[in-house]
């Protein structure tokens, strides 16, 4: 109870909660994970005095999981917080990617749409960037935009700058893809789960069904650090 | 982490099913131990994109739940030590067919996901109301709360009807399962894993004992569900679900059983629903109804609270009910 408290407020304190739930969860964590940490060393440090009483009541019609009452599946409970110290989870990326694409889902509007403006290079999120596509593609024909994401590949070998969003956790994590069309001569292939910037024009006409990818005719590609947030 | 009471006699009572108090504690320290130091070269073993991709998805699922949890049980200790008999009868109507509606109703007033709802039902029933009226609000309140419609309208802008469509069959559900419990009362081999409380005990001493117990309870249970929720999440390929996507039938039975088993949040699977964009209206919508109302962590949890034999018929029971309505409100609305 306490190892998971602890790993609950460490996470909480650390960005790494950012890696598996939405940002508005930091307190809830935080508060949960003091909370179970004062409770069981309250446990340990005070034994509340009815515990005999209390005990031999559990013996009378005891179910078969023994000592106090405590299930053995009790123990699963230090499970989360191995793993995040062993493995440290990291954030999902092109494995996920990869293994969802195929299917684009129609994108809600997003809340805060990027000013765009002619003859400039805005920033568009990625979900943004398929939005639009889906909406006709119209607002993006002749736009310089930069997407950010990690790249992630398909079975042909074409290569995307994906986002993958997470509504509640990073259980129901969905990815959206751009397809990255770089005609130049030096054409770089980054590798999986890098982060990059990528700087071009929409290509007209693509993406605009719902269900394939929109994509990018790219101007530049740059290695970029991976953002704080790596969800949109 | 918890330690054996202090003061309790060593072995020497002899109970056949009572397990030594040495041993649990020692043993677990010990492989954490193990685990803590030897992590450099386990590590590199277990260095595969999938493992760490089923790791998140594992951490997240557990980290997600456990405030949600937390607040379920602190909820399940104010009804069991702060409230009295008598405003919960005032609360409850006495009758519990009739309950059973009120109940269901009353599920949108906690806005939380399902696993806050398992031990708050199960002190509910600990308290002397009738089961048929907790279990009902165990199943409407994950799925018919303000946070859950709201999510639903978004991921599916333009569609006021699937949003109607998914509260009428939630609800549907919940009472149509309420009323099932209640015309087999008795016969449930229902047990209450609760735990027994001190009559003794000074109310500030009873709540922190539930909040204690419950969590203990509850929360191995919760653990378990996310290992298979996260499991199936990471190695069963959407290409598997999408091939029956143009059948009617087997596309609503196959969204229906997937939702049992990836154990989404009902806050936002109705996005993931969305993304579905191959199936059927009526096949999404058995995958939102089926998910808040049950699912491989909610039919943990309760196989530890209520008893496995009990799980053994409520989950299946839920399940089909869940289906059967939400392809009658879906053949209806949508």
């Amino acid at each position: 109870m306490a190892f998971l408290g602890a790993v609950l407020v460490r996470l909480a304190f650390t960005d790494a909660y950012l890696r598996y739930v939405t940002e508005w969860m930091k307190w809830p964590i935080l508060l949960s994970g003091v909370l179970l940490v004062v409770l069981a060393v309250g446990l340990v440090v005070a034994p509340p005095s009815s515990h005999d009483g209390h005990d031999g009541h559990d013996h009378a019609d005891d179910d078969g999981h023994g000592h106090g009452g405590l299930p053995l599946v009790t123990w699963l409970l230090v499970l989360p917080g191995l793993v995040t110290f062993v493995i440290s989870p990291p954030q999902l990326g092109s494995y996920l990617a990869e293994r969802r694409s195929g299917e684009t889902a129609p994108v809600a509007k997003p809340a805060d749409l990027a000013q765009l403006e002619e003859g400039e290079v805005v920033d568009v999120d990625v979900t943004e960037f398929i939005w639009r596509a889906q909406d006709g593609g119209e607002t993006l024909d002749g736009q310089q935009v930069a997407l950010t994401g990690f790249v992630s590949y398909d079975r042909d070998g074409a290569w995307y700058v994906s986002r993958l969003t997470i509504g509640c956790c990073a259980a129901d994590a969905m990815a959206y893809q751009v397809e990255v069309d770089d005609p130049s001569d030096d054409a770089v292939r980054p590798p999986r789960d890098q982060w990059v910037k990528v700087t071009g024009t929409y290509a007209s006409g693509t993406g605009t069904d719902g269900t394939t990818p929109p994509t990018i005719t790219a101007a530049e590609v740059v290695e970029v650090e991976e953002p704080r947030q790596t969800y949109e | 982490m918890s330690t054996p009471p202090v003061g309790t006699p060593p072995v020497s009572s002899g109970t056949p099913t009572r397990r030594p108090p040495v041993g649990q504690v020692e043993l677990v320290a010990i492989a954490i131990l193990a685990v803590l130091l030897g992590g450099r070269w386990i590590v590199p073993l277990l260095d595969h994109p999938s493992l760490a991709t089923w790791s998140t998805i594992f951490v997240a699922i557990v980290v997600q739940s456990t405030p949600f949890l937390v607040m379920g049980v602190l909820l399940s200790a104010v009804i069991t030590a702060l409230l009295s008999e008598k405003v919960l009868r005032k609360v409850v109507p006495r009758n519990p067919a009739l309950g059973v509606p009120v109940a269901g109703v009353a599920g949108i007033g906690l806005p939380g996901c399902e696993c806050a709802a398992v031990p708050i039902a199960g002190s509910l029933i600990r308290r002397g109301v009738a089961p048929a009226v907790a279990l009902t609000f165990l199943l409407a309140a994950p799925a018919i709360n303000p946070a859950v419609i709201v999510s639903t309208a978004v991921a599916f802008p333009g569609e006021p009807m699937f949003v109607l469509a998914r509260f009428v069959a939630s609800l549907l559900t919940a009472v149509a399962v309420g009323w099932w419990v209640l015309a087999r009362a008795g016969r449930l081999p229902m047990l209450d894993r609760g735990g027994t409380l001190d009559p003794d005990a000074s109310k500030r001493d009873r709540f922190v004992q539930t909040v204690r117990h419950d969590f203990l309870h509850a929360s191995g249970f919760l653990v378990l569900g996310a290992i298979l929720a996260a499991s199936i999440n990471t190695f069963v390929p959407r290409e598997v679900v999408d091939t029956v996507a143009g059948q009617a039938v087997l596309g609503v039975l196959t969204l229906a059983l997937f939702a049992f088993l990836v154990a989404l949040c009902s806050e936002s699977d109705a996005f993931v629903a969305a993304s579905f964009t191959a199936f059927s209206p009526t096949a999404k919508l058995a995958f939102l109804v089926v998910g808040p109302a049950m699912d491989v962590k909610l039919a943990s949890m309760e196989a530890g609270r209520f008893g496995t034999a009990f799980a053994r018929q409520f989950v299946p029971v839920v399940l089909v009910t869940a289906v059967v309505s939400a392809s009658l409100v879906g053949w209806w609305l949508l």
